[in-house]
């Protein structure tokens, strides 16, 4: 039971800049319960969705055995388009999983307080696309059983990888920001677990969240420690989230291929995935607050602050696409040209320049107005309007580039296969997967941080 | 009926490839297995190890006579086509031959050998060739068959005189065979003797051949003849031509006159493009104008043509001519109208030609001038045969529309068809005798100009088999004739009065592949009638309506290699079109039809259609369409089932290869193309350039600003004492194709299909690319010259600082010593990156596994020095590193140091005109680093810094200063 | 038990005299504030051994008992630099010196090309050490602790806020003097862990 004082006081707090990043009432018993109540959910709608994407995942794991076994000409790649959906799905996935430490590393440093009650999904959201994103490179090989050939290790052929290339590089940058983000999010994880061992019932539960509790009890030692390293690995992965997708965007900006060689393309990748990643978030946890009632934790301010990132990004992006044709046309080469001026808005894909310009410039515009910022279908189908625009942004930039590039006599077009879809459809299927067993065995929200956070805004009051 | 033929007679699929071909389905189809099947039974104990004939044969002069095993060898044979022979050397690894070169010794191939020599070696070891002699259904046995042509057998059902008795022959110039032949009709005096081939060269009835000494002519008139790409003697036209082009004192000039669109017009200075019905109008202007131009009184007036720039371009080229009268030639197309071919000779002789620049030799041709010799429809007409031994040739397929083979295969009770296939006309035969490949059989042929060769064998019958030798001995009365012993009582009757005695010269000619001076006398003029036949009258085209012209495919010929996976995906000269055959239209036409390339077409004439898909050629003659013979086929052939459309089945025999007046509708069916180059044009870019006589290739750049060229940033590593670097001269490029074939022969290159071949997946490691070289595209390409069209061999450019190495994530491809883009097969894990990165797009991938259905018939062929690459690596030309390795050990066992022009790659080889250079550029005399310095040399995409080790010497456009105006500029000609 | 880190000078010296180790107490609270009130009262008396708990961390607290960030942030220092020679110095070793080779023409040891995996291996490596120091400086994981079977101590990570005192402090060897102390502060309850 909390003091009436400290609840009266949040209930009274006025909607200072905008709107209250948190409006709930309830004292920190009642909350710990309320958050923790979609741990083992049984609900109705979590089940038909669990067998929907567990049917997808099923036949990502078919199409990949297929892949494997007749070869990568099951897809529809050719010369002189030598990559395509493999490596669209994994520039997209590996975007999405921006935001996630976007908002968690980013917001901290910044003390940001509205990160408190989205982050743990935005993070679990950025390891499951991560998972996603790892996948792809390793598929869309020819020899996929060789992939480890990348990695440095003493073998008996005597040679080594090529850290000219960025091949190499990705691995390095893509290991390393997947472990960093699993390790910032199980440790913003564990007081949690702890507060899930000592609250939930159930033997087996408390001993499984008990285990992975570590023993956390909550000393002034634990806490303090506990925020110098969470500071600290912070401070570690915001670089991160600069530093992967510059060097995913090295994987094109080293070739001399028009259309990939530009020295925008970093902070351009950048950019636009944290631009698809903070759309995934709108179109995560809109109905997420919804089916679990948490609107008064995940509060209007949230969804408000995330609209107006959304439109700074897509006005960055805006820029981006605008130097890319300028310092194409700027060069003077022919090929640059031609790649820039005339085959992406007239040539075989024009369709998806266009489309990629109308999603991902547009779209964002209407978060200037207010009322649009509050419209929740609004920000739900821009979320997902965004997503695609950015899937095609990079089919554009693979595909329309490889179909035409140097010498007019190796010109050919591009066309997926149902085997493409199929595995593109799949990895969707495991994103989804993934996130509903999220929801069902994970505390979704910070709950030590929201319980902070609560009395610090009280404490904030004249 | 063998297992063969029934595993193959459900023929359901449209069409069927060969094993290596990427194809859906279970991982062997039961097809597969029962060929497999086949191939096991007939071939126990071949696989790898000797199958040496049993008589003996002998290698090439320059080879070491005793064997050393892994080591290869060279035999001298001779491959006949429609008749004429070019000699060759075939290289035996173990006793297997795996690839087929040219015989420098040899007047039509000097070295050189074209798609159809170096594809053969493919055709041996075809699993769908025939492997039991059959009679009916049942299967048969040679004795059989020696029983039916026995003697009193057969006198007793043609007669005693041998009035039943036919014999269908295809040409042949075999000095054995005509010795048969004659033999046969001593013993059956009354017995007819028919020649059929669809595109044999042509007798003029005084069985004159023209023999035009090109290495001296300056200027160069071809009537419709594609005499640098197609003919039995192009090989060494193409070099001579190629000589005098090359020649100090300007390059020669070549203007043609053609209806299609061929190899030989593309590389002339000037072009003119007529309709097949206007040409003796235009031989005749011509020959008017010349007789003006000198002067001669009694020219009779020129018959004007049409338009008045057509006439400005005669009168052009007959004041070119003129003035060029003793060094110039003048060729007429071997499927002209006699009228036309006497009005060249007429020509020639005005221009004074004869015995300077053209001679003339008799035909060595079975039948040439000989009227006892019948044609195909005599021998249709006939009545009351009993016995019809058709000797090679598929008649029933490739006979002419209106003359009824199969009915007269029905009418005669005895049909014995000697054949490498069951094809169409084997199984409208009572008997089938499976014919033996060239390489496998005991023979003698003469080429073009009469010089006799000797063929031997490589390797002893992998299906079992006979040849038509055999069977004529067997006619003319012999028990058990071998070809072995047939051909030497042969020459031992001829050569034995030679001093040197049977033996030396037996095993000289062996050894040289060529039997010496035995070629025709020249002669120095041919008589021209004194009255010209006045030319008909063009056909007036009928609205509606087209001109059809048949040539032979430049790849598959009349059908004959219509089961050669390598002919079949290789990319027509002028369209790239692979894996089947389309009617080329002009853009006019096309706009005019409202047709685009791929839409079906229904071409009619005279009851007859053809369904055929559409393709848009600049170039090709307006209101013509030109269609490639040797498609649409259904016999046992299973990679040529299907494929195609059979063209000949619209002409008769009064116009066997241009029809007039058919109509055209379009059916509203689309195909897609198999086309490996959807894209011409240049779009502001310059791989291919072209300058005048004597210009150096521009230093400027489209736009007239100087090249901007990146700078290497960092100093280049040492290297090896042998840099290997290569030349392409664009000007003595015709694209006729022989390199890659040579390449794919060489170096293990699989086949994909036409599914591959239209997802963009060919594994092609050389290439040849085609660009409309014109400024003005459009406005060439719909000019009556047509566009100017330059071929350009293109394949991996070995750059010193290349694109594709430092992208390669395990460095599976890294740069060798001696200058070597190195290609590691065992380390790629097919990241494709490098394909990205390769500005030239030379590099391939085994997007499956284009070997997995390789049979044990097929992996015969294959060169064991070079891998076979597996599943999802990347793969490209190497610079057939092999050979040069080998070169290497050659030279450092002989404890001497490798010249730089001492290795060569397989496609420098092949090429007729020389326009590949292969060597080193280090060390005295090497003739790559002199034709580097070149003023034409340049490197294509050099302003991306690549350092290709592969130059490009620039295309010269001679053009005549009256016709200049005639065509707009080409960038470069502009810019320099 | 839990002194681990926190000992000081003075503990070691009662532990030479051989005292036995005070018996620990624990003490709930309502609230934060209390809790911090408590704690630094408790420092004030001149407890030595005292510990807090809390669902959140209370502002104050950790300052008020003396806690420092002990030595997480040198460790991740050393980490990061650590990965930094590793990430080049494996790259300068496979290209430059165990088996250089001619790849399009760039130099064996080519330094731009070598910093982004430099990068990645500094972040990792430093991560890593982040990580493990705090677990390492925690004595984590460790399951169990006297504490955990305090009936009512579970609120502890819920919204209940618990003083602990005790262990080696000779002030709390008078088991009810302490007791009343707490009490005086306003503990909702006292437990003597057994």
């Amino acid at each position: 039971m909390t003091p009436p004082a400290e609840a009266a006081a949040v209930r009274a707090a006025p909607p200072e800049r905008g709107w209250p990043v948190l409006r709930t009432t309830a004292g920190d018993a009642e909350l710990t319960d309320r958050l923790l109540a979609p741990i083992g959910t049984t609900a109705r709608w979590w089940w038909i969705l669990f067998a929907l994407s567990g049917a997808l995942t099923l036949l990502y794991v078919a199409l990949i055995g297929y892949t494997v076994a007749r070869g990568i000409g099951t897809w529809g790649n050719d010369i002189p388009v030598a990559w395509a959906f493999g490596i669209i799905n994994f520039v997209w996935w590996i975007g999405i999983g921006h935001a996630g430490t976007f908002i968690s590393a980013f917001l901290l440093l910044l003390n940001q307080k509205w990160r408190a009650s989205v982050n743990r999904l935005a993070e679990a959201m950025t390891i499951f696309a991560l998972v996603n994103a790892g996948i792809f490179p390793i598929l869309h090989l020819g020899r996929p059983w060789f992939a480890y050939w990348l990695v440095p290790y003493p073998s008996a052929l005597g040679v080594w990888p090529n850290f000219l290339s960025s091949l190499p590089w990705d691995v390095a940058a893509v290991t390393t920001y997947f472990t960093v983000s699993l390790v910032f999010w199980y440790l913003g994880l564990v007081p949690d677990l702890a507060t899930a061992r000592d609250r939930l019932s159930g033997t087996w539960r408390r001993r499984v969240y008990g285990i992975l509790a570590l023993g956390w009890r909550g000393t002034a030692t634990e806490w303090r420690r506990y925020h110098v390293a969470y500071g600290l690995l912070a401070g570690l992965a915001a670089p991160l989230v600069v530093s992967v997708h510059s060097v995913v965007s090295l994987d094109f900006a080293i070739a001399q291929l028009p259309g990939w060689h530009s020295t925008i393309f970093p902070p351009y990748f950048v950019v636009g995935a944290i631009y698809s990643g903070l759309a995934m978030v709108l179109v995560l946890v809109i109905p997420v607050r919804h089916v679990f009632g948490l609107q008064d934790v995940i509060t209007e301010r949230h969804l408000q602050c995330t609209a107006k990132l959304l439109l700074a990004m897509g006005l960055m992006l805006a820029y981006s696409y605008g130097v890319e044709q300028f310092s194409a046309w700027y060069s003077g080469d022919v090929y640059e040209r031609y790649a820039f001026l005339a085959a992406r808005p007239r040539g075989p894909y024009a369709w998806a320049f266009w489309a990629t310009l109308a999603l991902n410039l547009v779209t964002p515009q209407l978060f200037w107005w207010e009322r649009w910022r509050r419209s929740l279908p609004a920000l739900f189908t821009a979320g997902v309007l965004v997503l695609v625009g950015m899937w095609l942004e990079r089919f554009l930039i693979i595909v329309a580039s490889l179909n035409r590039d140097f010498l007019p006599s190796s010109w050919h077009l591009y066309a997926p296969t149902w085997v493409d879809l199929g595995i593109l459809a799949g990895s969707l299927g495991l994103f989804a997967l993934l996130i509903l067993l999220f929801l069902r065995f994970v505390p979704l929200v910070a709950l030590s941080e929201v319980k902070q956070l609560r009395h610090e805004l009280a404490r904030e009051r004249p | 009926m063998s297992d063969e033929q029934r595993a193959t007679s459900d023929g359901r699929r449209p069409a069927e490839f060969p094993p290596g071909v990427a194809r859906p389905g279970p991982v062997l189809s039961r097809r597969d297995f029962v060929r497999l099947l086949g191939a096991s039974a007939a071939l126990a104990g071949v696989y790898g190890c000797s199958r040496r004939p049993d008589e003996l044969i002998l290698p090439y002069v320059h080879q070491p006579p005793e064997l050393t095993p892994g080591v290869p060898q060279y035999y001298a044979t001779a491959m006949t086509l429609d008749g004429l022979a070019t000699g060759l050397l075939v290289e035996s690894h173990d006793g297997r031959p795996t690839k087929v070169e040219g015989n420098p010794d040899h007047p039509a191939s000097l070295g050189a050998a074209g798609v159809h020599e170096q594809a053969s070696v493919l055709q041996l070891y075809d699993p769908h060739r025939s492997r039991h002699v059959r009679h009916g259904a049942q299967q048969a046995d040679w004795d059989a068959v020696a029983r039916l042509l026995a003697p009193v057998a057969l006198g007793q059902r043609v007669g005693a005189r041998g009035e039943g008795l036919r014999l269908l022959l295809e040409p042949t110039a075999s000095p054995l065979t005509v010795a048969l032949l004659a033999r046969v009709r001593e013993r059956w005096p009354a017995a007819g003797v028919h020649v059929h081939a669809p595109f044999a060269a042509p007798d003029d009835g005084d069985a004159l051949l023209p023999l035009p000494d090109l290495t001296r002519a300056d200027v160069v008139l071809a009537l419709d003849a594609d005499f640098l790409a197609s003919g039995p003697f192009h090989l060494r036209w193409a070099h001579d031509w190629a000589v005098r082009r090359g020649a100090g004192g300007g390059p020669s000039r070549l203007y043609v006159v053609e209806s299609g669109f061929t190899p030989t017009g593309a590389t002339a200075d000037h072009r003119l493009a007529v309709r097949p019905g206007e040409l003796e109008t235009v031989a005749a202007a011509l020959l008017a104008g010349v007789r003006a131009a000198r002067g001669v009184t009694s020219a009779p007036t020129a018959p004007t043509t049409a338009d008045e720039a057509t006439t400005a371009w005669l009168r052009a080229a007959a004041r070119d001519l003129a003035a060029a009268a003793g060094r110039c030639v003048v060729v007429a197309g071997p499927r002209q109208s006699a009228t036309v071919r006497l009005l060249a000779r007429a020509l020639n002789a005005e221009l004074g030609n004869e015995g300077r620049t053209m001679w003339y030799v008799r035909s060595p041709l079975l039948g040439a001038g000989d009227a006892s010799v019948g044609s195909l429809a005599d021998l249709a007409a006939a009545r009351d045969v009993d016995t019809l031994l058709v000797l090679g040739g598929n008649p029933v397929y490739d006979a002419p529309a209106d003359v009824d083979v199969a009915g007269l295969l029905r009418r005669v009770p005895n049909t014995v068809h000697l054949g490498l296939y069951e094809d169409e006309t084997a199984r409208a035969c009572a008997w089938h005798v499976p014919a033996l490949h060239y390489l496998e059989r005991w023979g003698d042929a003469r080429a073009y100009d009469g010089t006799a060769s000797l063929v031997q064998p490589l390797v002893a019958p992998l299906f079992g088999g006979h040849c038509a030798d055999e069977l004529l001995a067997l006619v003319a009365g012999e028990a058990t004739p071998r070809a072995h012993d047939l051909l030497q009582t042969h020459w031992r009757g001829r050569a034995g009065d030679r001093a040197s005695g049977f033996d030396a010269f037996w095993r000289e000619a062996l050894r040289r592949g060529v039997i010496a001076d035995s070629a025709a006398p020249r002669a120095a003029s041919a008589p021209v009638p004194a009255v010209v036949p006045p030319p008909a009258a063009p056909p007036r085209a009928a609205a509606g309506t087209l001109e059809v012209v048949l040539a032979p495919c430049p790849k598959v010929h009349d059908g004959r290699f219509a089961d050669n996976a390598w002919l079949q995906e290789l990319p027509e000269p002028m369209t790239t079109l692979t894996w089947g055959n389309a009617a080329q239209l002009s853009p006019a036409t096309a706009a005019r039809l409202g047709v685009e390339s791929g839409d079906e077409l229904a071409l009619g004439a005279g009851g007859r259609t053809v369904r055929v898909p559409a393709i848009v050629v600049p170039g090709v003659a307006d209101g013509v369409a030109v269609l490639h013979a040797g498609y649409g086929r259904d016999g046992a052939e299973e990679t040529a089932r299907g494929v195609g459309v059979r063209a000949q089945g619209l002409f008769p025999r009064a116009a066997r290869y241009a029809l007039a007046g058919v109509t055209v509708a379009r059916t509203g069916a689309h195909h897609e193309l198999a086309l490996t180059q959807p894209h011409w044009r240049l779009h502001g870019r310059e791989p291919v350039r072209v300058v005048a006589p004597g210009q150096p290739v521009a230093r400027e750049d489209a736009a007239g600003g100087t090249r901007r060229r990146a700078l290497p940033l960092y100093e280049r590593q040492p290297g090896a004492p042998h840099q290997w670097a290569m030349t392409i001269d664009l000007d003595r490029c015709t694209g006729c194709g022989a390199c890659m074939v040579a390449c794919q022969a060489e170096n293990n290159v699989p086949v994909v299909g036409p599914e591959g071949v239209r997802d963009g997946r060919e594994m092609h490691w050389l290439r040849i690319d085609r660009y409309y070289a014109d400024a003005a595209t459009d406005a060439a390409a719909a000019a009556p010259a047509g566009p100017l069209s330059v071929a350009q061999p293109m394949l991996c450019q070995h750059c010193e600082d290349a694109p594709c190495e430092y992208v390669c994530p395990v460095e599976a491809t890294v740069h060798s010593s001696d200058g070597l883009n190195e290609m590691v097969y065992n380390r790629c894990v097919g990241t494709r990156f490098c394909s990205n990165n390769c500005p030239y797009k030379v590099r391939r991938f085994n997007w499956f596994d284009y070997n997995r259905d390789l049979g044990d018939v097929e992996a015969l062929q294959r060169n064991p020095d070079v891998t076979v690459r597996e599943r999802g690596v990347m793969e490209k030309c190497t610079f057939c590193v092999q050979r040069i390795r080998e070169a290497e050990i050659r030279a450092s066992v002989e404890g001497r140091t490798l010249g730089p022009n001492e290795v060569t790659t397989a496609c420098a080889q092949a090429c007729p005109t020389r326009a590949i250079v292969f060597g080193s550029l280090t060390g005295a005399g090497s003739e790559v680093a002199r034709l580097r310095e070149d003023p034409r040399a340049y490197a294509v995409l050099d302003e991306l810094g690549t350092e290709p080790r592969v130059r490009y010497l620039a295309r010269v456009r001679n053009a005549n200063p009256a016709l200049a105006a005639s065509r707009a500029p080409s960038a470069s000609e502009a810019a320099t | 038990m839990s002194r681990g880190p926190h000992g000081t000078a003075r503990d070691a010296r009662d532990e030479a005299r051989g005292d036995a180790p005070a018996p620990l107490q624990l003490a709930e609270f309502a609230t934060g504030d209390e809790l911090r009130a408590a704690v630094e009262r408790l420092r004030a008396l001149g407890y030595r051994d005292v510990e807090a708990y809390s669902p959140y961390p209370v502002p104050g607290v950790a300052e008020a008992l003396g806690r420092g960030r002990g030595g997480i942030p040198l460790v991740t220092l050393l980490g990061g630099l650590a990965g930094a020679a590793i990430g080049y110095g494996v790259q300068w070793y496979t290209q430059a010196w165990s088996y250089p080779l001619n790849i399009g023409g760039r130099p064996s040891n080519a330094v731009p090309a070598f910093i982004p995996a430099t990068f990645e291996a500094t972040v990792l490596c430093a991560a890593l050490a982040a990580f493990l120091a705090l677990l390492a400086g925690l004595r984590l994981p460790r399951l169990w602790h006297p504490e955990l079977g305090v009936p009512g101590f579970e609120r502890a990570t819920v919204d209940r806020f618990w003083v602990r005192v005790g262990g080696r402090d000779r002030r709390a060897a008078d088991v009810a003097l302490t007791r009343r102390e707490l009490e005086g502060l306003g503990a909702v309850r006292v437990v003597e862990v057994a």
